[in-house]
């Protein structure tokens, strides 16, 4: 039999491929072996192979594949993931293509058009990794939202609201002005920028149109002025005890806002005097909540100013503070410009600068749950390898805040609340069971409101 | 579930570790009171030739899957692994595929010796159980694979990998091939043959995780084979003997030697020698003198307590080497090569014993470290010996 000179990959490739899947040796079924599992980390729907991916599922195969020739029952079980920002991203971008507006479009319409991309497009990651010999049981291979996944999601969701772990809150939370959605704390890149400190002046209501005085804040979003609801001032600062009590005048659209002391602002730090927007940060939101001060949400979704800006109403925020300042100026409220370098932070996935917002999301509280997690890996009943992860995992279980579960997306889970015209709304499996919740309360209202007249 | 439920590895990339490793723990307990995995192996960072990570906006991520069709899937999952230590960053590169590429080519040509000798069979009656090569291969074959099982274990799979490689090019296709070896035009013993297909196959059994196409190929193309490498169960590991782990050490570290002088001495290959040994232990040449002789091109092979004149003498540690040739020493030359090398042996006494006479250095260097510093010194002036000796001997 004559054998080629060089090694040949392709067409051997191909046969062995199809002959081991013909035969089923990458099917698992439950037998009398001992079991050797692994679940895919599943890669994106709209992946497409690359280095990470190769490393990854090499590492995998290998592992499965001795596990197979050791007599273990192994199975590999395959799937994509729905990835609601990227796909809904992608599909998005085909409409465009087609001349398709979303914003045309119901949620069920676009929904169709979603599927439509998926079934054509998506998954073309599994094919390659196949292409890569990853013995994978493809009789397994999941979508993070088919059917059965798509009920677990639900039931889970009810569960946990049901015990408590999961609510509904306005919280300040990190808001992508390009995929419209919010993003989790993991999902935002923080990045060195050089950036400019503007220091403008606001002028104190002195009751005197003869005498005038002015108290000077910084800021590197000069953009933001029109949100402001008060200034803070530290209560033992020389300069301002004199203006305790008082008021002040946001430049441009001249709103009266009060002077406030509070330990929070530090005397050498700045001017001495920070502008308190409660709607776009979260320490001044803070402030706002212990001072009862007015929420002023000066910005859309999309990142250019809301009405309630009253200027520069629909233009882009880094427009609006490149072309505030000249105006600004003119009004005699600038007092000087500096460099400065401060952290950003970034949407991993759309790269948009990222926006602090308050805004009404769901959450879920992740003290309790978190718990024995923890102590299973720090008591090795979870090996890490290296074990090096271990501290870095201990550190963000030890620090961990709330964790923000949804998004402004139409592909995905949909979260299973369901509302009434006057806002209440119930957590259910399903629309028949939100009906019956609805109507059990009524019930009890009634019967509560009769009580009390008796 | 019950069967599957907890799964047993979860193989991931460092920054999803809060996204999704500690997301499906707490899952994991919440929902079914019990561990989803037992071991979670975080992935190295792949990084470019300048130490970058990968990223699309820095436009250095290759294109996986021109890459596999230009080098094949095996080549690639072989360069990906080879260059990545456990936990550590990956630096990719493309010539660790040319290396994959390479490695297909070699067991390739080792298939193709293989049937070469498969068309020239003949029952010469080899007494395998007393052959050094089958012998020692056996060994080498089980002393990698209790490597291997242990490195797997530990998740060390690119080390097990790199063993395995050499067991391959080295062991298998550099020495052992080359000890079988039957004479220009010979048969080969159909017991060698049968014996070196079964090794064949178990190095293609050790490689099939990594490399699963070429493997499952070569497995084929060796024997009518009635199953298939992908789903055949691993032979038990055999125990190993350490004295014939030792000997096959001896021999390829002389056959290196002898080679060495032999081409320095512009002795061609083609040209027999006279082999005379002074060893300290003459029984642990004795498995290894017959293959011994053959890969220097020895005629005969003496044992010898003296010194022989008019020869190349080579020294390894304790033992000396002197090869007797038909062919006029160039003694001359001879000298020069002696006295040059002479000049360098005493240069590299002169800076070790510098540096072990640096008080400094003694004490605040680790034990092991002066101690090998030593052995270099030891080893110097024993081959200065050695030197002057043969000088002596050119006269």
């Amino acid at each position: 039999m004559e054998l080629s000179k060089n090694y040949i990959p392709t067409d051997v490739e191909i046969k062995w491929n199809a002959h081991w899947i013909e035969k089923g040796y990458f099917n698992s079924k439950p037998d009398d072996r001992e079991p050797y599992t692994v679940v895919i980390p599943p890669p994106n729907v709209t992946g497409v192979l690359h280095m990470g991916h190769c490393l990854n599922n090499s590492i995998q195969d290998i592992l499965v594949r001795r596990a197979r020739m050791m007599g273990k029952n192994a199975c590999w079980v395959p799937g994509t993931d729905h990835a609601s920002i990227a796909t809904e991203a992608k599909v998005v971008a085909m409409l465009r293509e087609r001349g398709i507006a979303k914003s045309s479009l119901t949620r069920d319409e676009f929904l169709s058009y979603a599927w439509e991309w998926k079934e054509k497009y998506g998954g073309i990651i599994l094919q390659q990794l196949r292409k890569l010999g990853c013995s994978l049981d493809w009789d397994r291979t999941s979508f993070t939202m088919d059917p059965d996944y798509y009920q677990s999601v639900i039931k889970v969701f009810n569960d946990l609201f049901a015990k408590g772990h999961i609510y509904r809150g306005k919280r300040m939370i990190n808001w992508d002005v390009r995929a419209k959605t919010a993003l989790s704390d993991e999902e935002v890149i923080y990045k060195e920028v050089q950036s400019k400190l503007y220091y403008i002046r606001y002028r104190i209501d002195t009751g005197s149109e003869s005498h005038h005085e002015f108290i000077t804040i910084a800021t590197v979003r000069p953009e933001t002025i029109m949100g402001d609801t008060a200034i803070c001032v530290n209560p033992n600062d020389d300069r301002f005890k004199h203006l305790h009590g008082k008021f002040a005048f946001v430049p441009l659209i001249n709103r009266r806002i009060p002077i406030i002391p509070d330990e929070y602002v530090e005397i050498d730090f700045g001017t001495g005097a920070l502008k308190v927007t409660p709607a776009h940060d979260i320490n001044d939101y803070q402030l706002g909540q212990k001072y009862q001060l007015e929420i002023i949400d000066t910005m859309n979704d999309d990142g250019t100013m809301s009405e309630a800006a009253q200027i520069f109403i629909g233009e882009d925020r880094f427009d609006v503070r490149k072309n505030i300042i000249p105006a600004l100026e003119a009004a005699g409220n600038l007092v000087k410009i500096e460099d400065y370098t401060n952290q950003v932070g970034y949407s991993e996935r759309t790269d948009a600068v990222v926006e602090s917002r308050l805004s009404l999301q769901w959450w879920v509280s992740m003290k309790a749950i978190s718990e024995p997690a923890l102590k299973a890996v720090m008591d090795d009943e979870i090996n890490f390898h290296p074990t090096k992860f271990k501290n870095l995992y201990r550190h963000w279980m030890e620090n961990i805040k709330d964790w923000c579960i949804s998004r402004q997306l139409w592909w995905g889970h949909r979260i299973p609340a369901y509302y009434l015209e006057d806002g209440s709304f119930v957590v259910a499996h399903s629309l028949d069971e939100a009906f019956e919740k609805f109507k059990i309360q009524k019930l009890l209202w009634k019967i509560l409101s009769k009580m009390k007249i008796a | 579930m019950k069967y599957y439920y907890p799964t047993n590895t979860l193989v991931t990339a460092p920054e999803i570790i809060f996204f999704w490793v500690a997301r499906m723990i707490m899952a994991g307990y919440e929902y079914r009171g019990e561990k989803p995995f037992s071991d979670v192996y975080f992935t190295g960072i792949v990084r470019d030739k300048q130490g970058r990570k990968m990223s699309k906006s820095l436009g250095n991520s290759p294109d996986l899957l021109g890459l596999i069709d230009q080098y094949g899937a095996d080549a690639v999952r072989f360069g990906i692994m080879i260059a990545s230590p456990a936990g550590n960053d990956l630096l990719f590169d493309e010539s660790s595929l040319e290396q994959g590429r390479n490695f297909n080519n070699k067991l390739w040509n080792a298939l193709k010796l293989l049937k070469m000798w498969d068309a020239r069979q003949a029952d010469l009656g080899t007494d395998l159980k007393n052959d050094f090569a089958i012998n020692w291969f056996e060994n080498r074959l089980n002393t990698v694979k209790a490597e291997v099982e242990t490195l797997m274990l530990q998740f060390r799979l690119s080390e097990a990998l790199k063993i395995i490689y050499s067991l391959v090019w080295d062991d298998f296709c550099s020495w052992y091939l080359e000890w079988i070896k039957p004479g220009f035009e010979q048969p080969m013993d159909t017991a060698v043959y049968k014996r070196t297909v079964v090794y064949f196959e178990e190095l293609m059994q050790l490689l099939h995780p990594f490399v699963p196409f070429i493997t499952e190929e070569i497995y084929h193309l060796l024997n009518e084979q009635k199953d298939d490498l992908c789903v055949k169960q691993n032979q038990p590991i055999q125990s190993v003997n350490a004295e014939i782990t030792a000997a096959g050490e001896l021999l390829k570290n002389v056959i290196s030697a002898l080679r060495d002088a032999r081409n320095k001495n512009q002795l061609k290959p083609k040209e027999t020698i006279k082999l005379h040994i002074q060893a300290e232990n003459i029984s642990s040449y004795q498995a290894i003198e017959k293959i011994l002789a053959k890969q220097v091109n020895a005629e005969e092979t003496k044992f010898t307590t003296e010194p022989i004149a008019n020869s190349i003498v080579v020294a390894i540690e304790k033992d000396k080497f002197f090869i007797e040739t038909e062919k006029v020493l160039d003694a001359t030359t001879l000298r020069a090569e002696l006295l040059k090398d002479l000049e360098y042996q005493t240069k590299f006494l002169q800076s070790v014993t510098i540096k072990l006479s640096n008080e400094r250095f003694v004490q605040n260097a680790k034990p092991d470290v002066v101690e090998f510093e030593r052995k270099k010194q030891a080893d110097a002036v024993a081959r200065i010996k050695t030197i002057e000796e043969s000088l002596a001997n050119l006269n």
